[in-house]
Protein backbone atom coordinates (compact mmCIF):
# COMPACT_ATOMS: atom_id res chain seq x y z
CA UNK A 1 0.00 0.00 0.00
CA UNK A 2 1.19 3.38 -1.15
CA UNK A 3 2.11 5.41 2.03
CA UNK A 4 -0.17 8.80 2.97
CA UNK A 5 1.33 12.58 2.42
CA UNK A 6 2.27 12.85 5.81
CA UNK A 7 4.56 9.39 6.03
CA UNK A 8 5.75 10.09 2.68
CA UNK A 9 6.86 13.60 3.40
CA UNK A 10 8.79 12.05 6.95
CA UNK A 11 10.29 9.18 4.40
CA UNK A 12 11.50 12.17 2.03
CA UNK A 13 13.09 13.80 5.00
CA UNK A 14 15.10 10.83 6.08
CA UNK A 15 15.81 9.79 2.62
CA UNK A 16 17.07 12.94 1.72
CA UNK A 17 19.46 13.37 4.67
CA UNK A 18 20.45 10.08 4.15
CA UNK A 19 21.46 11.10 0.73
CA UNK A 20 23.11 14.23 0.90
CA UNK A 21 25.02 13.11 4.05
CA UNK A 22 26.12 10.47 1.35
CA UNK A 23 25.26 7.78 4.25
CA UNK A 24 22.60 5.65 2.10
CA UNK A 25 25.63 4.77 -0.57
CA UNK A 26 23.79 1.26 -2.57
CA UNK A 27 25.80 -1.98 -2.57
CA UNK A 28 26.73 -2.75 -6.12
CA UNK A 29 27.91 -5.83 -7.84
CA UNK A 30 27.28 -8.52 -4.90
CA UNK A 31 26.61 -11.29 -7.31
CA UNK A 32 29.17 -13.80 -5.69
CA UNK A 33 32.18 -14.37 -8.47
CA UNK A 34 35.70 -15.54 -8.60
CA UNK A 35 38.17 -14.34 -10.71
CA UNK A 36 39.57 -16.75 -12.65
CA UNK A 37 41.91 -15.48 -14.89
CA UNK A 38 43.92 -12.12 -15.48
CA UNK A 39 45.91 -10.63 -18.07
CA UNK A 40 47.48 -7.22 -18.16
CA UNK A 41 44.27 -5.20 -17.11
CA UNK A 42 41.92 -7.53 -18.72
CA UNK A 43 39.94 -9.40 -16.26
CA UNK A 44 37.96 -12.23 -16.36
CA UNK A 45 35.25 -13.44 -13.90
CA UNK A 46 33.18 -16.50 -13.26
CA UNK A 47 29.82 -16.12 -11.39
CA UNK A 48 29.03 -18.56 -9.03
CA UNK A 49 26.27 -21.00 -9.28
CA UNK A 50 24.82 -23.46 -6.61
CA UNK A 51 23.01 -26.00 -8.61
CA UNK A 52 25.41 -25.90 -11.53
CA UNK A 53 25.01 -24.53 -14.40
CA UNK A 54 22.31 -26.76 -16.49
CA UNK A 55 22.99 -25.36 -20.19
CA UNK A 56 26.01 -25.39 -22.17
CA UNK A 57 28.38 -23.61 -23.61
CA UNK A 58 29.38 -21.16 -21.31
CA UNK A 59 28.38 -17.16 -21.81
CA UNK A 60 31.72 -15.01 -22.08
CA UNK A 61 30.39 -11.26 -21.92
CA UNK A 62 32.74 -8.84 -23.14
CA UNK A 63 32.24 -5.67 -21.20
CA UNK A 64 32.56 -1.78 -23.14
CA UNK A 65 35.92 -0.11 -23.30
CA UNK A 66 33.69 2.91 -22.58
CA UNK A 67 31.93 2.59 -19.03
CA UNK A 68 32.55 -0.19 -15.53
CA UNK A 69 31.04 -3.18 -15.73
CA UNK A 70 29.33 -2.65 -12.57
CA UNK A 71 25.99 -2.32 -14.49
CA UNK A 72 25.85 -5.73 -15.68
CA UNK A 73 25.59 -6.74 -11.91
CA UNK A 74 23.85 -3.44 -10.32
CA UNK A 75 21.79 -4.33 -7.34
CA UNK A 76 20.48 -7.41 -6.20
CA UNK A 77 17.09 -8.09 -8.17
CA UNK A 78 19.04 -6.08 -10.44
CA UNK A 79 21.46 -7.42 -12.16
CA UNK A 80 21.97 -9.16 -16.06
CA UNK A 81 24.59 -11.41 -14.36
CA UNK A 82 22.32 -12.73 -11.56
CA UNK A 83 19.59 -13.04 -13.96
CA UNK A 84 21.60 -15.37 -16.34
CA UNK A 85 23.16 -17.41 -14.26
CA UNK A 86 19.73 -17.89 -12.20
CA UNK A 87 18.72 -19.35 -15.85
CA UNK A 88 21.05 -22.09 -15.42
CA UNK A 89 23.97 -20.57 -17.71
CA UNK A 90 27.80 -20.64 -16.77
CA UNK A 91 28.82 -16.57 -16.85
CA UNK A 92 31.88 -15.13 -17.19
CA UNK A 93 32.43 -11.55 -17.67
CA UNK A 94 35.75 -10.28 -19.75
CA UNK A 95 36.00 -7.22 -17.41
CA UNK A 96 38.78 -4.45 -18.96
CA UNK A 97 38.86 -2.38 -15.72
CA UNK A 98 39.92 1.58 -16.26
CA UNK A 99 42.77 2.21 -19.01
CA UNK A 100 45.83 3.87 -17.71
CA UNK A 101 49.09 5.23 -20.18
CA UNK A 102 50.20 1.79 -20.18
CA UNK A 103 46.58 0.78 -21.92
CA UNK A 104 47.38 4.14 -24.67
CA UNK A 105 48.84 2.47 -27.19
CA UNK A 106 46.07 -0.25 -27.12
CA UNK A 107 44.91 -0.53 -30.50
CA UNK A 108 40.91 -2.34 -31.52
CA UNK A 109 43.14 -5.63 -32.33
CA UNK A 110 44.85 -5.31 -29.23
CA UNK A 111 41.62 -6.44 -27.51
CA UNK A 112 40.34 -8.68 -30.57
CA UNK A 113 43.63 -10.68 -31.54
CA UNK A 114 44.98 -10.86 -28.26
CA UNK A 115 42.51 -10.12 -25.25
CA UNK A 116 39.73 -12.04 -26.18
CA UNK A 117 41.15 -15.05 -27.87
CA UNK A 118 43.12 -15.55 -24.91
CA UNK A 119 40.14 -14.68 -22.53
CA UNK A 120 38.13 -17.21 -24.69
CA UNK A 121 40.73 -19.92 -24.05
CA UNK A 122 40.59 -19.31 -20.46
CA UNK A 123 37.29 -20.20 -20.46
CA UNK A 124 37.66 -22.82 -22.18
CA UNK A 125 39.94 -24.36 -19.47
CA UNK A 126 37.77 -23.15 -16.75
CA UNK A 127 34.71 -24.59 -18.09
CA UNK A 128 35.48 -27.75 -19.71
CA UNK A 129 33.67 -26.35 -22.88
CA UNK A 130 35.17 -25.90 -26.34
CA UNK A 131 32.29 -23.65 -27.52
CA UNK A 132 30.90 -20.28 -25.96
CA UNK A 133 28.39 -18.24 -26.43
CA UNK A 134 29.94 -14.39 -26.71
CA UNK A 135 27.52 -11.48 -26.13
CA UNK A 136 29.34 -8.07 -26.37
CA UNK A 137 27.68 -4.38 -24.81
CA UNK A 138 28.19 -1.39 -26.62
CA UNK A 139 31.66 -0.99 -27.98
CA UNK A 140 32.30 -4.76 -27.16
CA UNK A 141 29.72 -5.29 -29.65
CA UNK A 142 32.25 -4.44 -32.27
CA UNK A 143 35.40 -5.97 -30.94
CA UNK A 144 32.99 -9.07 -30.60
CA UNK A 145 31.39 -8.71 -34.33
CA UNK A 146 35.67 -8.15 -35.84
CA UNK A 147 36.51 -11.44 -33.43
CA UNK A 148 33.55 -13.41 -35.09
CA UNK A 149 34.72 -12.15 -38.59
CA UNK A 150 38.39 -11.93 -37.99
CA UNK A 151 38.94 -15.70 -35.97
CA UNK A 152 36.96 -18.00 -37.72
CA UNK A 153 38.81 -20.80 -35.98
CA UNK A 154 37.26 -19.60 -32.29
CA UNK A 155 34.58 -21.66 -31.08
CA UNK A 156 31.75 -18.92 -30.85
CA UNK A 157 28.69 -20.45 -31.18
CA UNK A 158 26.36 -18.08 -30.62
CA UNK A 159 26.94 -14.12 -31.22
CA UNK A 160 25.41 -11.42 -29.18
CA UNK A 161 25.76 -7.58 -29.60
CA UNK A 162 23.78 -5.52 -26.96
CA UNK A 163 23.15 -1.72 -28.34
CA UNK A 164 26.12 -1.78 -30.37
CA UNK A 165 26.61 1.14 -32.72
CA UNK A 166 27.17 0.64 -36.68
CA UNK A 167 26.08 3.54 -38.98
CA UNK A 168 28.17 6.32 -36.88
CA UNK A 169 26.24 9.12 -38.96
CA UNK A 170 23.45 8.42 -36.79
CA UNK A 171 25.44 8.74 -34.07
CA UNK A 172 24.60 12.18 -32.78
CA UNK A 173 26.60 15.45 -31.27
CA UNK A 174 29.78 13.27 -30.42
CA UNK A 175 30.18 11.57 -33.60
CA UNK A 176 29.46 14.63 -35.82
CA UNK A 177 32.21 16.67 -34.23
CA UNK A 178 34.75 14.33 -35.27
CA UNK A 179 33.15 12.83 -38.63
CA UNK A 180 32.70 16.84 -40.14
CA UNK A 181 36.30 17.66 -39.05
CA UNK A 182 35.28 19.28 -36.59
CA UNK A 183 37.77 17.98 -33.92
CA UNK A 184 40.62 15.92 -34.33
CA UNK A 185 41.18 12.90 -31.97
CA UNK A 186 44.12 14.20 -31.18
CA UNK A 187 42.18 17.55 -29.47
CA UNK A 188 40.54 15.29 -26.78
CA UNK A 189 43.79 12.76 -26.13
CA UNK A 190 45.40 14.08 -23.47
CA UNK A 191 49.55 14.00 -22.37
CA UNK A 192 49.39 10.41 -21.28
CA UNK A 193 47.49 9.25 -24.19
CA UNK A 194 44.03 8.84 -23.03
CA UNK A 195 40.70 10.07 -23.79
CA UNK A 196 40.28 11.58 -20.20
CA UNK A 197 37.00 9.83 -18.23
CA UNK A 198 35.82 13.55 -17.88
CA UNK A 199 35.81 14.46 -21.63
CA UNK A 200 33.62 11.23 -22.00
CA UNK A 201 31.39 11.81 -19.27
CA UNK A 202 31.03 15.42 -21.11
CA UNK A 203 30.64 14.05 -24.35
CA UNK A 204 28.12 11.78 -22.83
CA UNK A 205 26.05 14.29 -21.29
CA UNK A 206 25.85 16.82 -24.41
CA UNK A 207 23.39 14.03 -26.13
CA UNK A 208 20.81 15.22 -23.54
CA UNK A 209 21.28 18.63 -22.22
CA UNK A 210 18.69 18.99 -19.63
CA UNK A 211 19.61 15.37 -18.42
CA UNK A 212 20.94 16.52 -15.38
CA UNK A 213 17.87 18.53 -14.08
CA UNK A 214 15.54 15.97 -14.93
CA UNK A 215 17.40 13.44 -13.04
CA UNK A 216 17.23 15.70 -9.81
CA UNK A 217 13.44 16.35 -10.12
CA UNK A 218 12.59 12.71 -10.54
CA UNK A 219 14.54 12.19 -7.67
CA UNK A 220 12.87 14.82 -5.36
CA UNK A 221 9.29 13.09 -6.92
CA UNK A 222 10.33 9.77 -5.56
CA UNK A 223 12.66 10.38 -2.28
CA UNK A 224 10.34 8.56 -0.25
CA UNK A 225 10.41 5.47 -1.82
CA UNK A 226 13.68 3.94 -0.69
CA UNK A 227 13.72 1.17 -3.61
CA UNK A 228 13.09 3.71 -6.48
CA UNK A 229 16.39 5.71 -4.43
CA UNK A 230 18.41 3.24 -4.30
CA UNK A 231 17.98 2.15 -8.10
CA UNK A 232 18.59 5.95 -8.52
CA UNK A 233 21.71 6.21 -6.57
CA UNK A 234 23.40 3.40 -8.23
CA UNK A 235 22.55 4.17 -12.41
CA UNK A 236 23.72 7.34 -11.00
CA UNK A 237 26.58 6.45 -10.04
CA UNK A 238 27.41 4.80 -13.04
CA UNK A 239 26.32 7.12 -15.57
CA UNK A 240 28.98 9.46 -13.43
CA UNK A 241 31.82 6.95 -13.29
CA UNK A 242 33.46 6.81 -16.89
CA UNK A 243 36.75 5.34 -17.59
CA UNK A 244 39.43 6.59 -20.09
CA UNK A 245 39.57 5.43 -23.57
CA UNK A 246 42.70 4.07 -25.05
CA UNK A 247 44.02 7.05 -27.71
CA UNK A 248 45.76 4.70 -30.48
CA UNK A 249 41.92 2.85 -30.13
CA UNK A 250 40.35 6.47 -30.14
CA UNK A 251 42.17 7.15 -33.09
CA UNK A 252 41.07 4.01 -35.09
CA UNK A 253 37.27 4.63 -33.69
CA UNK A 254 37.30 7.78 -35.67
CA UNK A 255 39.20 7.52 -38.60
CA UNK A 256 37.74 4.25 -39.47
CA UNK A 257 34.57 3.81 -37.91
CA UNK A 258 33.53 7.48 -37.71
CA UNK A 259 34.81 8.75 -40.57
CA UNK A 260 34.84 6.25 -43.07
CA UNK A 261 31.74 4.44 -41.40
CA UNK A 262 33.34 1.43 -42.29
CA UNK A 263 31.13 -0.95 -40.10
CA UNK A 264 28.54 0.23 -42.38
CA UNK A 265 30.10 -0.59 -45.26
CA UNK A 266 30.44 -4.16 -43.90
CA UNK A 267 34.08 -3.73 -44.82
CA UNK A 268 36.45 -2.85 -41.84
CA UNK A 269 40.09 -1.93 -42.06
CA UNK A 270 41.97 -4.38 -39.60
CA UNK A 271 45.30 -4.73 -39.22
CA UNK A 272 47.11 -4.94 -42.32
CA UNK A 273 44.22 -6.19 -44.59
CA UNK A 274 40.03 -5.69 -43.59
CA UNK A 275 37.47 -7.88 -41.93
CA UNK A 276 34.38 -8.33 -43.68
CA UNK A 277 31.02 -8.58 -41.49
CA UNK A 278 29.43 -11.02 -44.16
CA UNK A 279 32.45 -13.54 -42.76
CA UNK A 280 30.06 -13.69 -39.13
CA UNK A 281 28.65 -16.82 -39.87
CA UNK A 282 27.20 -17.99 -36.23
CA UNK A 283 24.01 -17.52 -34.66
CA UNK A 284 23.38 -13.49 -34.11
CA UNK A 285 21.40 -11.41 -32.41
CA UNK A 286 21.32 -8.29 -32.68
CA UNK A 287 19.42 -6.53 -29.59
CA UNK A 288 18.96 -2.57 -29.92
CA UNK A 289 16.41 -0.05 -27.98
CA UNK A 290 14.11 2.61 -29.02
CA UNK A 291 15.15 4.99 -26.87
CA UNK A 292 18.60 4.79 -27.17
CA UNK A 293 20.05 8.32 -27.13
CA UNK A 294 23.83 7.32 -26.61
CA UNK A 295 23.68 4.45 -29.41
CA UNK A 296 20.36 5.30 -31.44
CA UNK A 297 18.09 2.67 -32.92
CA UNK A 298 18.88 3.63 -36.30
CA UNK A 299 22.62 3.28 -35.37
CA UNK A 300 22.70 -0.58 -34.53
CA UNK A 301 19.72 -1.92 -36.86
CA UNK A 302 21.85 -2.56 -40.11
CA UNK A 303 24.26 -4.76 -38.45
CA UNK A 304 21.47 -7.66 -38.46
CA UNK A 305 21.66 -7.43 -42.77
CA UNK A 306 25.28 -7.31 -42.61
CA UNK A 307 25.97 -10.14 -40.86
CA UNK A 308 26.70 -13.20 -43.20
CA UNK A 309 25.01 -15.69 -40.53
CA UNK A 310 21.73 -17.36 -42.14
CA UNK A 311 20.15 -17.12 -38.52
CA UNK A 312 20.62 -13.55 -37.66
CA UNK A 313 17.72 -11.90 -36.02
CA UNK A 314 17.02 -8.67 -34.00
CA UNK A 315 15.58 -7.78 -31.00
CA UNK A 316 13.86 -4.14 -30.68
CA UNK A 317 13.17 -3.23 -27.30
CA UNK A 318 11.47 0.18 -26.31
CA UNK A 319 13.82 1.50 -23.54
CA UNK A 320 16.92 3.57 -23.87
CA UNK A 321 21.01 2.56 -23.53
CA UNK A 322 20.78 1.31 -19.96
CA UNK A 323 17.48 0.33 -19.46
CA UNK A 324 18.44 -2.35 -22.08
CA UNK A 325 20.55 -4.16 -18.86
CA UNK A 326 19.30 -2.63 -15.90
CA UNK A 327 15.73 -1.60 -14.82
CA UNK A 328 12.03 -2.47 -15.44
CA UNK A 329 12.18 -3.18 -19.06
CA UNK A 330 15.03 -5.23 -18.94
CA UNK A 331 13.60 -7.98 -16.16
CA UNK A 332 10.52 -7.88 -17.71
CA UNK A 333 11.37 -7.52 -21.55
CA UNK A 334 15.03 -8.23 -22.18
CA UNK A 335 16.51 -10.48 -20.25
CA UNK A 336 14.42 -13.20 -20.52
CA UNK A 337 13.85 -12.98 -24.14
CA UNK A 338 17.76 -12.80 -24.75
CA UNK A 339 18.32 -16.08 -22.27
CA UNK A 340 15.41 -17.77 -24.30
CA UNK A 341 17.49 -16.85 -27.33
CA UNK A 342 20.53 -18.37 -25.85
CA UNK A 343 18.60 -21.55 -24.40
CA UNK A 344 17.49 -21.58 -27.40
CA UNK A 345 20.40 -22.18 -29.07
CA UNK A 346 22.63 -24.32 -26.64
CA UNK A 347 22.22 -27.81 -24.85
CA UNK A 348 21.31 -29.26 -21.73
CA UNK A 349 23.95 -30.15 -19.16
CA UNK A 350 23.84 -34.06 -19.10
CA UNK A 351 22.42 -34.65 -15.13
CA UNK A 352 20.87 -31.20 -15.62
CA UNK A 353 17.02 -30.70 -14.37
CA UNK A 354 16.40 -28.67 -17.13
CA UNK B 1 -1.13 7.34 -8.07
CA UNK B 2 -1.28 10.18 -10.35
CA UNK B 3 1.43 12.65 -11.43
CA UNK B 4 1.40 15.16 -8.60
CA UNK B 5 0.60 19.22 -10.70
CA UNK B 6 4.06 20.43 -9.78
CA UNK B 7 5.64 17.13 -12.08
CA UNK B 8 2.58 18.02 -14.96
CA UNK B 9 4.09 21.78 -15.08
CA UNK B 10 7.81 21.04 -14.84
CA UNK B 11 7.18 18.25 -17.59
CA UNK B 12 5.51 20.86 -19.93
CA UNK B 13 8.27 23.13 -19.81
CA UNK B 14 10.64 20.44 -19.81
CA UNK B 15 9.80 18.49 -22.84
CA UNK B 16 9.90 21.59 -25.17
CA UNK B 17 12.78 22.64 -23.33
CA UNK B 18 14.68 19.47 -24.09
CA UNK B 19 13.17 18.79 -27.47
CA UNK B 20 15.18 22.33 -28.72
CA UNK B 21 17.99 22.40 -26.60
CA UNK B 22 18.94 19.00 -28.35
CA UNK B 23 18.09 20.07 -31.94
CA UNK B 24 20.21 22.87 -31.19
CA UNK B 25 23.17 20.95 -29.97
CA UNK B 26 22.83 19.01 -33.28
CA UNK B 27 22.95 22.41 -35.84
CA UNK B 28 25.84 22.96 -37.61
CA UNK B 29 26.13 26.83 -35.37
CA UNK B 30 26.39 25.17 -32.30
CA UNK B 31 29.13 22.30 -33.06
CA UNK B 32 31.37 24.94 -35.05
CA UNK B 33 30.94 26.94 -31.62
CA UNK B 34 31.44 24.40 -29.52
CA UNK B 35 34.08 22.40 -31.49
CA UNK B 36 36.28 26.49 -31.77
CA UNK B 37 35.03 26.85 -28.14
CA UNK B 38 37.06 23.52 -27.24
CA UNK B 39 40.10 24.31 -28.90
CA UNK B 40 40.16 27.98 -27.34
CA UNK B 41 39.75 26.32 -23.90
CA UNK B 42 42.52 23.80 -24.65
CA UNK B 43 44.94 26.21 -25.84
CA UNK B 44 44.57 28.44 -22.87
CA UNK B 45 44.69 25.81 -20.84
CA UNK B 46 47.82 24.70 -22.48
CA UNK B 47 49.71 28.67 -21.82
CA UNK B 48 48.55 28.77 -18.44
CA UNK B 49 50.27 25.69 -17.79
CA UNK B 50 53.11 26.77 -20.05
CA UNK B 51 53.32 30.21 -17.68
CA UNK B 52 53.00 28.29 -14.22
CA UNK B 53 55.99 25.85 -15.73
CA UNK B 54 58.01 28.41 -16.40
CA UNK B 55 57.87 29.83 -12.50
CA UNK B 56 58.29 26.66 -11.25
CA UNK B 57 61.25 26.03 -13.32
CA UNK B 58 62.86 29.42 -12.03
CA UNK B 59 62.73 27.64 -8.63
CA UNK B 60 63.97 24.11 -9.74
CA UNK B 61 60.89 22.78 -8.76
CA UNK B 62 58.51 19.54 -10.76
CA UNK B 63 55.90 20.40 -12.97
CA UNK B 64 53.12 19.04 -14.34
CA UNK B 65 54.95 18.00 -17.63
CA UNK B 66 57.80 15.88 -15.60
CA UNK B 67 55.24 14.22 -13.77
CA UNK B 68 53.98 13.61 -17.56
CA UNK B 69 56.78 12.31 -19.49
CA UNK B 70 57.73 10.35 -16.17
CA UNK B 71 54.35 8.62 -16.28
CA UNK B 72 54.36 7.51 -19.99
CA UNK B 73 58.32 6.41 -19.17
CA UNK B 74 56.49 3.93 -16.54
CA UNK B 75 53.63 3.25 -19.06
CA UNK B 76 56.41 2.98 -21.93
CA UNK B 77 58.19 0.08 -19.22
CA UNK B 78 55.03 -1.75 -19.13
CA UNK B 79 54.32 -2.19 -22.77
CA UNK B 80 58.13 -3.70 -22.75
CA UNK B 81 57.46 -5.81 -20.16
CA UNK B 82 53.95 -7.04 -21.75
CA UNK B 83 55.68 -7.68 -25.20
CA UNK B 84 58.50 -9.36 -23.39
CA UNK B 85 55.50 -11.55 -21.83
CA UNK B 86 53.76 -12.08 -24.72
CA UNK B 87 57.37 -13.43 -26.77
CA UNK B 88 58.15 -15.58 -24.11
CA UNK B 89 54.07 -17.29 -23.59
CA UNK B 90 54.73 -17.47 -28.05
CA UNK B 91 57.93 -19.75 -27.88
CA UNK B 92 56.40 -22.24 -24.87
CA UNK B 93 55.96 -25.25 -26.73
CA UNK B 94 52.44 -26.38 -28.12
CA UNK B 95 50.07 -27.13 -25.87
CA UNK B 96 52.05 -25.91 -22.65
CA UNK B 97 50.01 -23.14 -21.06
CA UNK B 98 51.66 -19.86 -20.39
CA UNK B 99 52.84 -19.05 -16.93
CA UNK B 100 51.92 -15.24 -17.36
CA UNK B 101 48.54 -16.10 -19.11
CA UNK B 102 47.36 -18.36 -16.72
CA UNK B 103 47.54 -16.30 -13.83
CA UNK B 104 44.46 -17.49 -11.72
CA UNK B 105 44.63 -16.45 -8.35
CA UNK B 106 45.47 -18.10 -5.21
CA UNK B 107 42.68 -19.59 -3.15
CA UNK B 108 42.91 -17.49 -0.36
CA UNK B 109 42.92 -14.50 -2.64
CA UNK B 110 40.15 -15.32 -4.58
CA UNK B 111 37.49 -12.60 -4.59
CA UNK B 112 34.59 -14.24 -2.85
CA UNK B 113 31.73 -11.65 -2.42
Amino acid sequence: MSPNLFERQTLRARNGLAYLAGTSEPRIATTPRDLVWQLDKARLWRYRNPDGPRHRPPVLIVHSLVSKSYILDLLPGNSMVAFMVQEGFDVFLLDWMAADPADAENTLETYVDHYIPAAMAAVAEESGEGEQTVIGYCFAGILTLLLAAAHPELPVRNLITLTTPCDYTEMGFMSRMFLEGRLDPDDVIDDTGLVPAAAMDEGFQALKPTDRIVQQVNLWQNLWNDQWVEGFQAMNRWARDQVAFPGAAFRQTVDVLIRRNALCAGVVPYGRGEVRLADVTCPYLNVYCEQDTIVPARSSEPLTCLVGSPDASELRLQSGHVGLVAGRQAAKVARPQIADWIRARSEDRPGSAA
Amino acid sequence: MSTPLWRTAFDLVERPVAAASESWLQSDTFMDVAAVGFKVQRRMRAQSRQALEAWLGLFELPTRRDVSDLVNQVAALERQVRELRAQRDAEQPNGATPASRRRRPAQGTRSKR
